[in-house]
Order: structure tokens, then C-alpha cells, then sequence
């Protein structure tokens, strides 16, 4: 299986070409609840973490709920 | 009971999840707050370091999730902020801040409305922090903001009502709900609170700090539910004046 | 979204009935408060506190000082018609009265205004009765450019408009705007209004909200004391004010307490209010609120006017004639009701400044946006 790179909040990654951003969130051990990802400011559904299509040199940034006031 | 848009509170004190020693901590303060709602803030994921999830004992608790848009600089960081938020956490409910400001932590008021205005558009509850202004708490309950959250005092200082004599215009011209956001130190700042006649207060480090957080939340619950009772109930005021000696309405004996 | 809906949740007897319960006790705890609500308003309604008047007139006199300082404002009213399609039982302008009718020309206005001038009034308010064709827009736009060309400040007390063409007599120079209820008592009001368009409770009801959405600066309000029982309509007026200060915060508002007059046409009030009891009613006003405008007309006498001056009043008519061209001319067959103190303006001044206070004839509100 290929992989490809990308950027996770400017943090270099190696995933597999065919990952979904469900597949970063397991990878990363995170929670469903409570994260978030945006492509180039603009906010992904929940709904297409499992369609949104990953290319080489993708930028993502990726949010997750935490402790604050 | 407190109805804020489509909820309704039995606690009228709102908790943030900030500064805690650990995530269990926060969860026991929380449940022993009784809080019914709290914050929480949007963090980009350290992909080699990832935070501990904090949403699963506060849900566990039954607690309401506000997540807030600290961080923000400008309306546009918070609409964006907001717009994370939702998708993040599944709820519309805000509490929207910008401080521009990292020393102070002052809340800007022309960002804070700009971004008010449009994200009711967007369909948001927004619960908006600011400082006690009574023109811009009346400016955002026009543009649809469903509390106002004016300050007691800059964030984190624990000075209690400094703007205590705002707080009750605000108090006094509200037709939303007035909940008392950031200042408040000790349970009897949030008794006072409440005693003005504030609809709720929301106390984070006051708790989050203590040396022992899940008995000074305990402690904030009574005194929460003690000024409200006591203003329900109607307080006795002072006599501050004296009555003078020379009679105003004698002409009216004859 | 109106007043109506506010008033809806309102039970007049349930009002009444609240207020007379209430006790000493509840009347003490209501001067102790820094700050009074209409549960305390209530209280200090009540014949509960008669024995509190001196101790009301004292905090309402120290309360009126620290927000106003010594000044009373003037104003004189200027009947520009008579001339009336509704039938108000309590009105000398009634149509059903058959008085000669008057409506001023232009000419006519400016004797008015001439004559006004000449004793330094600067704040004016027009009267008219209410006849929408002939005393309508139309003549109103015609009228209003001549006064506000002569006066600072203009108000109006006339027949309950549309909200646009109160926008549009603001762009003419309104200023300020009285519509007076009469009566918050639907069934007693149409007993005392039986023909034209004031039959129309629910429309006048919603007026100040209308004046308020149009931007209008000031609005008074009030009950025609004596129509039905006056502590339960008091306590309706106070209720608006209060709905209208929360709802439209940038207004300035106003209140005034006229009692019931002898007219031609004789009506008996339902309840009669004593003038230790008007006194009663303006403490409890200004106890309830530190920040609202109360206004005594002419309708009272001198003594009773001078010696309520200093306890809650900040505003006030003087040298008034309730007959169109009444200033320039001396008619006296038109009264739209009997004046009590009919001192000059000089006189008025006087007794004023003899009292310690400031006459102020002109209202700075509008210096930036004139």
C-alpha cells in the first residue's frame, strides 16, 4: 500500500494513501467527541470523515475540546 | 429555574474546566458544583502529545457542554472558533470571547459584537463575554445574544464585583438573563451576585485553584443557592436616611 | 411584539387588591430599599402609607436633588384646535359639546408664537383635539416648521398617530410626544369614550410603543385621574413605564398625574384623589424611579403648586391658556378645562427662584442632532 504526506497542524505525518480522517483519529488515539478538523479554514462535517479524500501535501488542522474557562 | 434559549437550569452556577490538576479533579469539582453547564475551550492537537478527553466525565455528569472561543483575536477568529465548535462538539451553544489582549485577558467589544451578530445569524446560542458596559449588554441582547456575561472583575483575579454598580444597571435593563462571568473569588462574591439579582455566575479558578477544589465548589453551590434564595425572598435594605427636621408636607394639614 | 402583551398578564383586580393588602410593613421595607420595584410601588401606593407621607416626601425630595439638582423645567402648552370627532365624557372639547370650534391658521399661530415668546418659553407643546381630516397630517406638516422655527423644543399632545408619520413629524422638529391612557380599564374606558377613533383602547395602549420605534425623544404617559380607581390606573402607568424603559432603553420618558377637572359637560370622577394623596402618588413615583421626568400642569393651584415644587416635580407648565389663541387673544368661552393657577410666567419664575430652584427654559437635549 502507498502512502502519501501530510500536515497535521504543521506537523509532518506519514499515513497510507487510502486513510480517511477517521482513520487519523483512531490513529491518534483521540475521541470522536470533541475533535475537529478544517482544510484550509474551512470546517469538515463529522459526517464526511470517512469520505473526505487525502492527497499528497495536504494541510489539515485538527482541534480537539479541552480544559479551559 | 433558569431558562436560557431552549434549557432550563436548576443550578444557577456555570463552572469552566480550566486549571484543574487533573482531569479527575475536574470532574469531581464539577459534580460537587452541581453545575449544569460548562466551558471548555478548542486546542489544535499536538499530534505527538494529545490531551487527555475531557468531555466524556463531564457528559457522564450530566453536565451541559459550553464550549468558548478563547483564543480569538477578532471576530473572525471566533466565527471560525465557533463553527469548530460545533462540529467538534455537536452542540450550538457558545460563549464567546476575544481577548486581543494576552496580558489583561479584557474582553473586546467591537470584535465581541460584530462576531455576536453574525453568529446568531449562523444559528448559535451565543452567551457573550464582556465587560460590565451596560450600552454594549443592551447592544448585544438586540443583536439576539441569548445571556450577557458581564465580568465581576479581569479574569482570574479572584477580586470579586468590581463592577459591582454596572453590574446592576446591567442587572436592572436586561431582558436576557445576566450571568456574572470571570472576577469572582470567593463564595460570597457569588452571593452577592446572586443577591443583585444576577441570573447565574460562572466561577472558574476561584475553584480550579483552591487548595482543595471539590469542597470549594461545594461551598460556591451553597452560596450560589443562598443568594438566590435571599433575593427570591426579598431583602430588608438599610435605612440610609435620616428624616429631616423641618416638615415638607405640613401645608397639606390645613 | 407591544405593551399589550404585558398589560394581557395584568388582572386589574388582582392589582387592586394587592395593593390594598399591603401593610405598614410592607411599606417600610419599601422606603428602606435602595432600590424600589412595583411590588414596593404598590406598598407605597397604599393607604398603608398615609402615615409614611412626611418620610416618603423627604426621600422623594433628597432623591429628585441628587439627579436633577434645583432645576424645573417649563413649558406651555399651545391649543392650536378645538375642533373634535371623538366623545370623551370628561372633555370640554367633546363633540358632543357645543362649544364654538376653532382651528388656528397660520397667521393665527404666529400671534401665538409671538405672545409665547415674549414671557421666554422655549419648550412648547401643541394641543389639538383629534380630527383626522381637518387637524391631521396634513396640517400638522404645515404647522410644525413654523413653531420649530421659534421653539427649541417641541412636543405634542394630540391623537394617537402611525409610527411612520411620527418618523415623519421628526424629521419636522418633534421632539417630544404625550399620549395619556386615561384609564388602564378597558370596560370603564369605553364607558368614558364613546365615539370616534379614541374608542380604540388597544391602539392607543400600543401609541408610546409606536413613538418609541419611530425615535422619538421623550414620551409621556399617564393616567386622567379620578376615571377609575386612581391607586390601580397609577399602578398601570408605572407598569408601562417600566415595560417601556426595559424594551426601549434609549427614550426619555415622562409622567404626569392630571386630576380630574370641572368642565362644561359635569362629570363626577369614579374616585376622588386629595391632595395629600396626589403628594402621596408623586414620592411613590419618584421613589420608584429616581430618573423619570414628573410633570404638574396648571391644572393645580398656586399653593398647592408651590408647596409640591421642591418634593418630585421637575417640569412644569406655567401661565397656560387651554383655548386656541388664547395667548394673542383673550377669549375666554373655550376652555378645554378650568386652570387653577393662572400666574404669569413672571410670577412663576419667581416663586421658583424664591424657592431655591433654577427655571430652565431650554432643553439642551438636542444640541448635536438639531
Amino acid at each position: 500500500m502507498s502512502s502519501i504526506s501530510i500536515k497535521i497542524n504543521e506537523q509532518q505525518e506519514t499515513v497510507s494513501s487510502t486513510s480517511t480522517l477517521a482513520d487519523i483519529i483512531h490513529m491518534l488515539s483521540l475521541p470522536e467527541l470533541g475533535c475537529v478538523f478544517a482544510i484550509n479554514n474551512v470546517v469538515i462535517p463529522k459526517s464526511d470523515w470517512t469520505s473526505q479524500q487525502l492527497n499528497d501535501g495536504d494541510a489539515i488542522s485538527l482541534f480537539q475540546a479541552i480544559a479551559g474557562g | 429555574m433558569l431558562k436560557i434559549a431552549d434549557k432550563v437550569f436548576h443550578s444557577r452556577l456555570f463552572t469552566g474546566t480550566g486549571k484543574f490538576a487533573n482531569k479527575d479533579l475536574m470532574a469531581d469539582s464539577i459534580k460537587a458544583s452541581g453545575s449544569q453547564l460548562a466551558t471548555m475551550a478548542l486546542k489544535r492537537v499536538d499530534i505527538h502529545s494529545t490531551d487527555d478527553d475531557i468531555l466524556k466525565p463531564i457528559i457522564d455528569a450530566g453536565v451541559e457542554l459550553l464550549p468558548n472561543t478563547s483564543g480569538a483575536k477578532n471576530a473572525k477568529d471566533a466565527i471560525f472558533a465557533a463553527h469548530l465548535a460545533r462540529e467538534a462538539l455537536g452542540t450550538n451553544w457558545l460563549k464567546l470571547e476575544i481577548h486581543p489582549d494576552p496580558k489583561y485577558l479584557m474582553p473586546d467589544p467591537i470584535e465581541t459584537l460584530k462576531a455576536a451578530e453574525q453568529l446568531v445569524k449562523d444559528g448559535f446560542v451565543i452567551m457573550p463575554y464582556c465587560h460590565a458596559d451596560p450600552v454594549l449588554c443592551k447592544r448585544l441582547e438586540e443583536v439576539g445574544c441569548s445571556v450577557v456575561m458581564p465580568l465581576g472583575a479581569p479574569i482570574g483575579s479572584n477580586k470579586g464585583l468590581v463592577s459591582e454598580d454596572f453590574l446592576e444597571i446591567i442587572i436592572d435593563q436586561a431582558n436576557v438573563p445576566v450571568v456574572v462571568d470571570a472576577g469572582i473569588g470567593a463564595p460570597s462574591h457569588a452571593a452577592k451576585a446572586m443577591e443583585m439579582g444576577a441570573d447565574a455566575v460562572l466561577v472558574n479558578t476561584a475553584i480550579a485553584a483552591s487548595p482543595d477544589p471539590v469542597q470549594m465548589a461545594m461551598a460556591f453551590k451553597l452560596a450560589v443557592e443562598s443568594g438566590r434564595m435571599a433575593y427570591e425572598s426579598g431583602l430588608a435594605g438599610q435605612v440610609s436616611h435620616a428624616v429631616a427636621s423641618s416638615p415638607l408636607t405640613s401645608f397639606l394639614d390645613n | 411584539m407591544s405593551f399589550i402583551e404585558e398589560f394581557n398578564q395584568l388582572d386589574w383586580d388582582d392589582v387592586s387588591l394587592s395593593i390594598y393588602s399591603k401593610t405598614a410593613s410592607d411599606v417600610e421595607r419599601a422606603l428602606n430599599k435602595p432600590k424600589r420595584d412595583l411590588e414596593d410601588f404598590k406598598a407605597l401606593l397604599s393607604p398603608a402609607a398615609e402615615p409614611y407621607l412626611e418620610q416618603m416626601a423627604q426621600l422623594s425630595l433628597a432623591a429628585t436633588r441628587k439627579r436633577f439638582g434645583n432645576t424645573i423645567s417649563l413649558y406651555i402648552p399651545l391649543y392650536l384646535s378645538n375642533l373634535c370627532a371623538n366623545a370623551c365624557t370628561y372633555c370640554g372639547f367633546s363633540m358632543e359639546n357645543r362649544i364654538k370650534r376653532r382651528t388656528l391658521n397660520t397667521e393665527e399661530i404666529k400671534a401665538e408664537i409671538s405672545a409665547i415668546k415674549k414671557m421666554k418659553f422655549d419648550n412648547v407643546l401643541l394641543v389639538t383635539g383629534e380630527h383626522e381630516t381637518k387637524v391631521g397630517m396634513k396640517y400638522f406638516r404645515q404647522a410644525l416648521p413654523v413653531i420649530k422655527e421659534q421653539f427649541n423644543y417641541l412636543a405634542m399632545e394630540v391623537q394617537p398617530l402611525d409610527q411612520d408619520e411620527y418618523a415623519e413629524l421628526k424629521t419636522l422638529g418633534l421632539d417630544a410626544v404625550m399620549v395619556y391612557q386615561e384609564t388602564y380599564h378597558p370596560r370603564t374606558y369605553a364607558e368614558h369614550h364613546l365615539r370616534g377613533n379614541k374608542t380604540d383602547f388597544n391602539y392607543r395602549l400600543e401609541t408610546p410603543d409606536r413613538l418609541a420605534r419611530a425615535g422619538i425623544d421623550k414620551i409621556g404617559i399617564g393616567a386622567l385621574i379620578g376615571l377609575e380607581e386612581w391607586r390601580t390606573d397609577c399602578f398601570y402607568v408605572a407598569a408601562h413605564l417600566q415595560y417601556l424603559e426595559r424594551t426601549y432603553w434609549q427614550t426619555r420618558y415622562s409622567i404626569s398625574f392630571p386630576r380630574l377637572r370641572p368642565c362644561e359637560g359635569g362629570l363626577q370622577p369614579k374616585s376622588i384623589m386629595s391632595d395629600k394623596q396626589l403628594v402621596q402618588l408623586i414620592c411613590a413615583y419618584r421613589l420608584l424611579n429616581p430618573e423619570v421626568e414628573l410633570s404638574l400642569s396648571t391644572r393645580e393651584s398656586a399653593t398647592f403648586r408651590d408647596n409640591v415644587l421642591p418634593l418630585g416635580v421637575t417640569s412644569m407648565s406655567a401661565a397656560s391658556k387651554t383655548q386656541p389663541g388664547g395667548y394673542a387673544l383673550a377669549e375666554q368661552e373655550l376652555e378645554q378645562f378650568e386652570i387653577s393657577d393662572e400666574r404669569s410666567a413672571k410670577s412663576i419664575e419667581s416663586m421658583i427662584r424664591q424657592r431655591g430652584f433654577d427655571p430652565v427654559w431650554k432643553d439642551w437635549h438636542s444640541a448635536y442632532s438639531g
